[in-house]
């Protein structure tokens, strides 16, 4: 099963030395939240897919403009690669992307069993 | 050898770079990594920065992911540039009692502030700031510099 999110940068390839970025992952009551962050990657260099209950998540820099020349540097390089390997409780179906100030937030709902319910004591 | 042969597609830029070995970049990065682990996750870390120059200006880049344009506040005074990320306003309660070590540097609940020191010859009254996709980027003119004059030999 191969659900692809962001089809328009289908496109984006990654070289397999990619970098791991910094995330975090939380989970609510219905969906889990796992944050990424990639700066300095536009969201059309950002890609987003579920296969075999991985995510893999991988991003493209923009390089610095022409003419730039180095001075002193301490950012990392390269592109961004980030794989996790999900629960069988996620609802593959309705996995959702959004990308804000060099964040990417991927939102995983639960699928409806695995969905926590307050129970009303009759 | 073989940790040295990938990093020249690990780092594709470097090549262009003059001062940092790939080698050293990457034990440097490694090293930040297993740090991080121990740092309280709303702990401030370190500013990661490029300065770049062409003929004109210098360009200062920093990743700041998660940080918006109102958050952020930037002075320049006597050779130093200063950087301020107010506390973030609508900081949920769910991703502080849950957050993880491994925390993108979204992470700015606290005011967070860094110095950088800046080359000399640049003219403060000039200095721009852009932020896009979580990268900052500063633009600093550098002071005209009087430009040679040929001396014709009579």
């Amino acid at each position: 099963m191969k659900t692809e999110l962001s089809k328009e940068s289908a496109s984006v390839s990654v070289p397999s030395e990619a970098v791991k970025p910094r995330y975090r992952v939380r989970e609510e009551s219905a969906e889990y939240v796992v944050e990424v962050a990639l700066p300095g990657v536009p969201k059309s260099q950002t890609q987003v897919a579920l296969e075999d209950g991985v995510l893999r998540i991988e991003g493209r820099r923009a390089a610095a403009p022409e003419g730039w020349t180095p001075v002193r540097t301490g950012r990392r390089t390269g592109d961004f690669r980030l794989k996790l390997e999900l629960g069988d409780d996620i609802d593959a179906s309705a996995v959702s992307a959004s990308s804000k100030d060099g964040v990417l937030t991927v939102r995983l709902p639960k699928q409806e069993k695995a969905k926590s319910r307050v129970i009303e004591i009759a | 050898m073989k940790l040295v042969i990938p990093n020249t597609t690990y780092f594709p830029a470097l090549p262009t770079l003059p001062y940092f070995g790939a080698i050293d970049r990457f034990f440097r990065d490694s090293l930040e990594e297993l740090t991080r682990w121990s740092q309280p996750a709303n702990g401030s870390s370190a500013l990661r920065s490029d300065l770049f120059e062409d003929s004109e200006n210098y360009y200062l880049q920093a990743d700041l992911p998660g940080v918006e344009k109102s958050e952020l506040r930037l002075a320049v005074t006597s050779g130093v540039l200063e950087l301020a990320v107010a506390r973030r306003k609508n900081a949920d309660a769910a991703a502080d009692s849950n957050a993880d070590m491994n925390a993108p540097e979204s992470e700015a609940r606290e005011d967070v502030r860094w110095a950088v020191t800046l080359p000399d010859g640049i003219d403060e009254s000039a200095v721009a700031a852009k932020l896009e996709d979580g990268v900052l980027t500063v633009t600093l003119p550098k002071v005209a510099a009087p430009k040679p004059r040929e001396i014709t030999i009579a």
